[in-house]
């Protein structure tokens, strides 16, 4: 009878820890989003990518503009096509579907061309090359 | 330009995808909540109006990224007129459908006192915007979209004003004497304790020496349709409008434009197709302003309607017909514009809170004597702000753009102290960009302009501390890397 119960109880408490082992991981997941995301990175990056309708573009800055609010990656944008060669491609990446709608038009304003916008999960990526 | 727009993710048709499901679950929320509304009292249908016109202006706002705050903003940061133009897009339809509706009599519009007040306020208001990366509206929908940064916004305006307009004690010293003694001159009933409080003194000994009146009003023309259509629509909106598209066309679109099109010396003809080109820049930000400027005039319609049908003049005295006494004003009223406004709902939250924890502000002009502290569950311009959150959702979910988003430390920064500058400009100007602006200048009253002027030199000092803040944060970072 006692080995019984012991089994029943080893067996909830197995069970209870599953369960607060994926609770925490969760949570822990979902804090992910937000802990202090360093928004605004500009990283030199030197990478081919394939964009469909456009081929191969050669992407030598990224800036990463995850979470930031606008006009923050407006702002970030303008200052590295500042620091690029003329002709260069910038990546900038965003999942903030206001500053990806004004893209194209900032592009026009400050004399680049808008390759593309490219949907991710859960996010976007905006090519645009300095004017030459 | 060449764009080319693509996707990297692929699933199951669009109508199976989870988020569709999801878009339309919320959507189906809104109408079973409706129906039990309904069952319970059809009068209801006041306020649900109020729900559906909110879930239609969340869904335009999610659609075109409608961002006013982005209108003026842009302009300096980014010198890009894109929502500028939507903004000016969205106001003269507004202004059209509003005269339609005024001349069959349907019109809920009142206009807002002119003063120092509104540069004052527009300008702290303008300022916030930039911290905060939305006005009050589009705080609402991009909290729609998920994110939390706007759902601190919301509750920094909530709170900040809720305080402002019940504050007393030492803030009583920020106002002049005069004030006080006018306000003391004043009849009105003892619990309102006009003289205490400094909102109190601000309304009643300043707010109320003013006059507001729309152009047709000061030409004594108010009733007449000359007086609606050329002063109130023609002179006072669509003027105006032409005015600043062909100055925005003029200083921020027509050089790169020409540039483009390789256009040395250019005709009249190329000037309007540039005009025509600033116009459809983005299309989407084009049809939402289409869309809301003719649907925030049919609210106006649908509410005055309603009012002639129940033979009310205020939501107040429907609600005390339907048996709902707490939380109403001492003139048996709660707030109810009848259009399209933001921020006054948003005081009643955080008022109402207050009021639940013990601070009551029952006592000021504000929720006392106007606005009423009702159940947020009654209160039905708050429902057309839940309404635009949850219009925001069903549109992002449905276009996969649903994502939550948590703030970072200092975007929360940002949030808190932008909404609480945003809640304390919008309280001393009497609105926000939509209820001081967008539906003013619309209804024939000028101090829109005013308000638009302000809101533009706060959000010009906002940019410039903007710029500043993130050149002095990254070189902090720089020299921080470099050790």
């Amino acid at each position: 009878m006692i080995n019984k119960y012991n089994s029943i109880w080893h067996a909830i408490c197995l069970k209870s820890s599953v369960v607060r082992r994926r609770m925490r991981v969760q949570a822990t997941s979902w804090f992910d989003l937000f802990h202090g995301h360093p928004t605004g990175v500009t990283s030199l990056v030197i990478k081919d990518v394939d964009i469909p309708g456009q081929g191969k573009l050669h992407v030598v800055r990224s800036v990463d503009c995850m979470g930031a609010m606008c006009p923050r990656p407006q702002l970030l944008t303008m200052k590295v096509l500042g620091e690029v060669g003329p002709g260069e491609v910038v990546e900038v990446k965003m999942d903030n579907p206001t500053a990806v709608e004004g893209f194209p038009a900032l592009a026009q304003t400050i004399g680049c061309t808008h390759l593309a916008t490219v949907r991710e999960s859960g996010c976007w990526c905006v090519y645009l090359r300095k004017a030459l | 330009m060449n764009v080319a727009t693509a996707t990297t993710a692929s699933g199951p048709h669009w109508l199976l995808r989870k988020s569709s499901l999801q878009a339309t679950s919320v959507f189906l929320l809104v109408v079973l909540c409706s129906l039990l509304a309904l069952a319970k009292d059809t009068r209801f249908v006041y306020m649900l109006v109020y729900v559906w016109f909110g879930l239609a202006y969340g869904m335009l706002l999610q659609y075109g990224r409608f961002c006013m705050a982005s209108a003026v903003r842009d302009l300096f940061a980014v010198k890009v007129p894109r929502m500028a133009v939507g903004m000016m897009i969205a106001v003269a339809l507004y202004a059209v459908v509003a005269a339609i509706v005024t001349l069959a009599g349907f019109s809920t519009f009142h206009p807002n006192a002119m003063g120092w007040h509104i540069v004052i306020g527009a300008a702290i208001f303008g300022f916030g915007i930039v911290f905060t990366g939305g006005c009050a509206s589009g705080s609402l929908y991009k909290a729609g979209e998920g994110n939390m940064n706007s759902m601190l916004v919301i509750l920094a305006i909530s709170f900040s004003q809720a305080i402002v307009v019940s504050a007393s004690g030492w803030w009583d010293s920020l106002v002049p004497q005069s004030w006080i003694a006018a306000a003391a001159a004043q009849d009105m009933p003892a619990e309102l304790t006009i003289t205490q409080g400094w909102f109190d003194i601000f309304t009643a000994g300043y707010i109320w020496n003013l006059k507001g009146t729309t152009t047709a009003e000061i030409f004594d023309m108010a009733g007449t349709a000359t007086g609606i259509v050329l002063l109130n629509t023609m002179l006072t909106a669509i003027l105006p409008v032409i005015i600043i598209l062909v100055a925005l066309y003029v200083f921020y679109y027509r050089k790169g434009h020409l540039r483009r099109t390789g256009k040395a010396n250019p005709t009249l003809r190329d000037e309007i197709a540039g005009m025509w080109a600033m116009f459809t820049s983005s299309k989407n930000t084009a049809i939402a302003g289409i869309g809301l400027g003719i649907l925030a005039g049919l609210h106006m319609y649908v509410t005055g309607a309603l009012r002639e049908h129940y033979d009310i003049f205020n939501f107040g005295e429907l609600l005390v017909a339907m048996g709902y006494t707490s939380g109403l004003s001492i003139q048996d009223t709660v707030f109810d514009p009848g259009y399209w406004y933001i921020t006054t709902q948003e005081a009643q939250w955080g008022g109402w809170v207050m009021q639940k924890l013990g601070i009551d502000s029952m006592d000021s002009i504000f929720f006392g004597l106007d606005n009423g502290l009702p159940n947020p569950l009654l209160n039905a311009p708050g429902f057309m702000s839940i309404g635009i959150i949850l219009g925001a959702s069903v549109m992002a979910l449905a276009r996969r753009e649903f994502k939550w988003k948590l703030p970072n430390w200092e975007s929360a920064f940002f949030a808190i102290v932008g909404g609480t500058l945003m809640g304390i400009g919008a309280r001393l100007a009497m609105g926000c960009n939509i209820g001081a602006f967008f539906a003013t200048v619309t209804n024939g009253d000028p101090s829109g302009w005013v308000f638009l002027f302000g809101m533009t030199i706060g959000a010009y000092i906002g940019v410039k501390a903007f710029t500043w803040w993130m050149d002095w944060s990254d070189s902090r970072k720089t020299s921080e890397c470099g050790l």
